[in-house]
C-alpha cells in the first residue's frame, strides 16, 4: 500500500471549559483586599486563578486514509466530529498524539470565510481564495469559472453587502468549489442557495470527489454519506466506534440507534400518570401487519402500542385520548396522532391487556432519526405519559419514483405532491 | 511551535490580502478617513500650542513647536494603534482563525504594515509644515526607515506580550490601552528630553520609545543623530520581539481555544 495521506496516531484533545485558568484584575484586587482578613482569621485563601475545568472531546483516535479515499465522519452531536476536523485542518492543535497530512488541504468548515461586506464580489473572491492558500495567479485563472458558477456576474463589482443572502452564499460556495486541493475537508456546508443551486453544488461536489482527491466529509445526512463515501468513521463520545466500509458502518450505526424491533417500555421509570392504563411495548408493522425492523420514507405503517390496564378503575369511559407525537432529532414536534380527533366511537370497555393500533398511510417523514412521545388520558386524568418513549429510524426510499427525496434542509416532513406547467 | 520560513513565504499572497482587507475596512467604514487621521494630531497640536504660548511653559524644544509635536504624535499614534491591534489580533480575526488555518504569525503582523498607510497619510501635512517653517532633513534622512523598523518591532513585541498576558488576566487589555495614553506624557512627544535633569537621563532612556522618537525627529529635521538613545531603543525592541514571539507561540493555541 502507498503511504497514507492522512495519518492520525493516538490523537487526544483536551478542552478547557468555563472561565478557569484566567482571572480579572477586579478579582485580583478583591482577593488581595480580603487577604489580611483571611490571614487573621485563618480562613483558607482561594487561588487567584481558578483551576480549569476540562473535558476530552477526543480520546485516543487512530486511523489512516489513503489517497483518493472518501471518508464520511458520522456520529451524534458532541461526538467530536468537528473537533477532529479542526485538528486535521490545523486550526487547533492536539493535546496528545499526532496528525500527519500530506498534500494541500482545503478545509470547508464554513464557506465564505473572511468575506467583507464592504468589498466587492471580485475582491472577496481573491480574499477568500487567498485565505485557502491560493496564489494570485491561481485565482486569476479560476476567476471566470468561479464567477460563472456563482451566477452573480452582473453584481461582481458591487459590494457584497448589497447582495441577497442567496447570492452571497452562492458566491461563497463557488469559491469553495474551485479551490482544487489535494485533500478536501467538508463540514456540512454543501446545501446553500435555492434548490437549483443546491443541485449544482451536489453535482460539483460529486465531481470534486472523483479522481485522486482525498475527502473527509462530516455529516448527519446518512443518505449523502452512503452515496458519496467509500468509508465511514463513526465517532462516539470522542472515540472511534467503527472505521471501515460505508455499508457495514451505516448498518452498525443504525443498529446501535435502534436496539430491538419490539421495545419493552416496562423498564422505563421516568413516566408520569396514574398507571391505570400503561403502555408496555411499542412495535411497528407495515401495511400488511408484518413486523418491520426499519421504516422507509413514505411507506404505510402501523404503530402497535401494547398496554396493560385496570378496567375497573377506568369504566365507565367518558372520554379517551391516546396520542403519539413525532419529534425530530432537534426535539421539535412535527405532528401527533391524538385519537379524539377521529370519528371512531369510544370503546365501551377496555381489556386488561391489549394492543392499540395507529395506521399512518405514507409515513410523512424524510430519512432520519425521530423520537416518539406517548400519552394516554382517560376521563380527564393522565394514565401514562412517556417522553421520548421510542427512537425511530426512517431510511431512504424511492417515494417519487425518481430516486430522489427533498433535502433535509427544507424540513423533515415528506408530502406527496405533483406539479404541472400551464 | 517552530516557525517554518517556507510556510510564510507561501503565505505571502494571503498576507497581502489580509493587509488589503484591513486597509479597505478602515476607509470603507470612515468617510472622512483622511481628515480624521490628520485631525487628531492637529487638535493636540492646537491645544498644546496654545497652552505653551499662554503659559509660557518651557518645553526645551528648539524646533518650531508645531512641527515638534505633530511629528511626535503621528509616530506615537502608529505605535499605540499598532500595538493595540497586535494585542487584539486574535479577537479581531476570530471569525477567520476558528474556521481556517492561517500561519500563526500572519494575523499579528498584518497591522504593522496596514497601519503604515495611516502614518504615511498623516505625514503629508507634516511635509507642508516643514516647507512652511523652512526645516529640512539633513544627512540622517536615511535613518527614517531603520527608526520606523524599530517602532514596528516594538509594537509587535509589546502587542504579543500583552496578548499572552490577557490570556491569564482577561481585562488587562483596558489597563494596557490606558497606560499607552499615560506613556505618551513620559515620552518625548510634547516636550524635549532636554527638560529632564541630567541625572535622570539614564532612567529616562529606559523608556524604549525615547530613542525611537529622538531618532525619528533627528532624521526628519536634520539634527545631530542620538546614536546612544537610538541603539538602546533598538535593543529594547529586539528583546520585546523575542519575548513576545516566545510567549505568543507558546500560548497562541490557548488564545484561539478561549475565543
Amino acid at each position: 500500500m502507498t503511504t497514507p495521506v492522512i495519518e492520525v496516531d493516538a490523537l487526544s484533545k483536551q478542552y478547557a471549559i468555563g472561565t478557569g485558568g484566567s482571572a480579572t484584575l477586579g478579582r485580583v484586587a478583591r482577593e488581595l483586599a480580603w487577604l489580611p482578613y483571611r490571614k487573621l482569621r485563618g480562613h483558607p485563601i482561594p487561588p487567584i486563578i481558578k483551576k480549569r475545568q476540562t473535558f476530552w472531546p477526543l480520546r485516543d483516535i487512530s486511523f489512516s486514509v489513503g489517497q483518493g479515499e472518501v471518508v464520511g465522519i458520522i456520529g451524534s452531536n458532541g461526538a467530536g466530529k468537528s473537533t477532529l476536523l479542526k485538528i486535521l485542518s490545523r486550526i487547533i492543535s492536539p493535546t496528545l498524539g499526532s496528525a500527519t497530512i500530506r498534500g494541500r488541504v482545503s478545509s470547508l468548515i464554513e464557506v465564505g470565510t473572511g468575506f467583507n461586506a464592504n468589498m466587492t464580489g471580485r475582491e472577496n473572491i481573491f480574499l477568500n481564495a487567498s485565505l485557502h492558500g491560493l496564489t494570485r495567479s491561481q485565482i486569476t485563472t479560476r476567476l471566470d469559472e468561479i464567477v460563472e458558477f456563482s451566477g452573480v456576474e452582473k453584481f461582481i463589482d458591487t459590494p457584497v453587502k448589497h447582495y441577497s443572502s442567496g447570492m452571497y452564499s452562492r458566491l461563497a460556495f463557488s469559491v469553495a468549489a474551485h479551490l482544487d486541493p489535494d485533500l478536501l475537508f467538508v463540514d456540512e456546508v454543501l446545501a446553500v442557495g435555492d434548490i437549483a443551486f443546491q443541485q449544482k453544488c451536489l453535482n460539483r461536489f460529486s465531481e470534486m470527489v472523483g479522481g485522486s482527491r482525498t475527502v473527509l466529509f462530516v455529516s448527519h445526512n446518512l443518505s449523502a454519506v452512503s452515496n458519496i463515501c467509500s468509508k465511514v468513521l463513526w465517532l462516539d463520545q470522542g472515540q472511534v466506534r467503527y472505521f471501515g466500509s460505508t455499508e457495514a458502518g451505516i448498518a452498525e450505526y443504525y443498529k446501535a440507534m435502534i436496539p430491538a424491533t419490539v421495545q419493552s417500555l416496562d423498564t422505563r421509570h421516568e413516566r408520569i400518570g396514574t398507571g391505570d392504563l400503561r403502555f408496555s411495548s411499542i412495535s411497528f408493522y407495515d401495511g400488511n401487519m408484518q413486523r418491520c425492523e426499519r421504516l422507509k420514507s413514505g411507506q404505510d405503517v402501523i404503530i402497535g402500542l401494547r398496554y396493560q390496564a385496570r378496567p375497573e378503575k377506568l369504566e365507565p369511559i367518558r372520554d379517551l385520548s391516546i396520542s403519539v407525537v413525532f419529534k425530530n432529532d432537534k426535539g421539535q414536534r412535527l405532528f401527533g396522532t391524538p385519537s379524539e380527533v377521529l370519528p371512531t366511537t369510544l370503546p365501551t370497555r377496555i381489556h386488561s391487556e391489549g394492543e392499540y393500533l395507529i395506521r399512518i398511510p405514507q409515513l410523512p417523514l424524510l430519512p432520519g432519526i425521530y423520537d416518539l412521545d406517548l400519552g394516554c388520558i382517560i376521563n380527564r386524568s393522565t394514565t401514562d405519559k412517556l417522553i421520548s418513549a421510542k427512537r425511530l429510524i426512517v431510511t431512504e426510499s424511492d417515494f417519487f419514483g425518481t430516486g430522489r427525496l427533498p433535502p433535509n434542509q427544507q424540513g423533515d416532513i415528506l408530502v406527496k405532491f405533483s406539479n404541472e406547467w400551464r | 511551535m517552530a516557525i517554518d520560513p517556507q510556510e510564510y513565504w507561501n503565505a505571502r499572497y494571503m498576507f497581502s490580502m489580509l493587509v488589503w482587507k484591513k486597509i479597505r475596512a478602515s476607509f470603507g467604514e470612515m468617510y472622512f478617513w483622511f481628515v480624521w487621521l490628520c485631525a487628531r494630531p492637529l487638535i493636540y497640536v492646537t491645544i498644546f500650542g496654545l497652552f505653551k504660548r499662554w503659559s509660557e511653559a518651557k518645553t526645551g524644544v528648539e524646533l518650531p513647536y508645531t512641527l515638534y509635536i505633530y511629528s511626535g504624535l503621528i509616530l506615537w499614534y502608529y505605535f499605540m494603534e499598532t500595538s493595540i491591534d497586535v494585542s487584539m489580533n486574535i479577537k479581531a480575526n476570530a471569525s477567520l482563525i476558528t474556521k481556517i488555518y492561517i500561519p500563526r504569525l500572519l494575523t499579528p503582523t498584518v497591522p504593522l504594515i496596514a497601519n503604515l498607510l495611516d502614518l504615511i497619510v498623516s505625514a503629508i501635512p507634516l511635509v507642508g509644515m516643514m516647507v512652511y517653517f523652512g526645516v529640512y532633513p539633513g544627512r540622517a534622512i536615511f535613518m527614517i526607515l531603520p527608526t520606523l523598523l524599530i517602532v514596528m518591532l516594538m509594537s509587535l513585541g509589546t502587542g504579543l506580550i500583552i496578548a499572552a498576558v490577557t490570556l491569564r488576566l482577561r481585562d488587562f487589555q483596558k489597563v494596557f490601552e490606558f497606560s499607552l495614553y499615560l506613556a505618551m506624557f513620559v515620552s518625548p512627544v510634547i516636550f524635549s528630553p532636554k527638560m529632564i535633569p541630567d541625572r535622570f537621563h539614564i532612567i529616562y532612556q529606559l523608556n524604549p520609545m525615547v530613542g525611537a522618537l529622538m531618532g525619528w525627529r533627528a532624521a526628519l529635521f536634520g539634527e545631530g543623530f542620538p546614536w546612544q538613545a537610538w541603539l538602546s531603543s533598538l535593543a529594547f525592541a529586539m528583546i520585546a520581539v523575542i519575548v513576545g514571539l516566545y510567549l505568543y507561540m507558546r500560548y497562541e493555541h490557548e488564545l484561539v481555544e478561549a475565543i
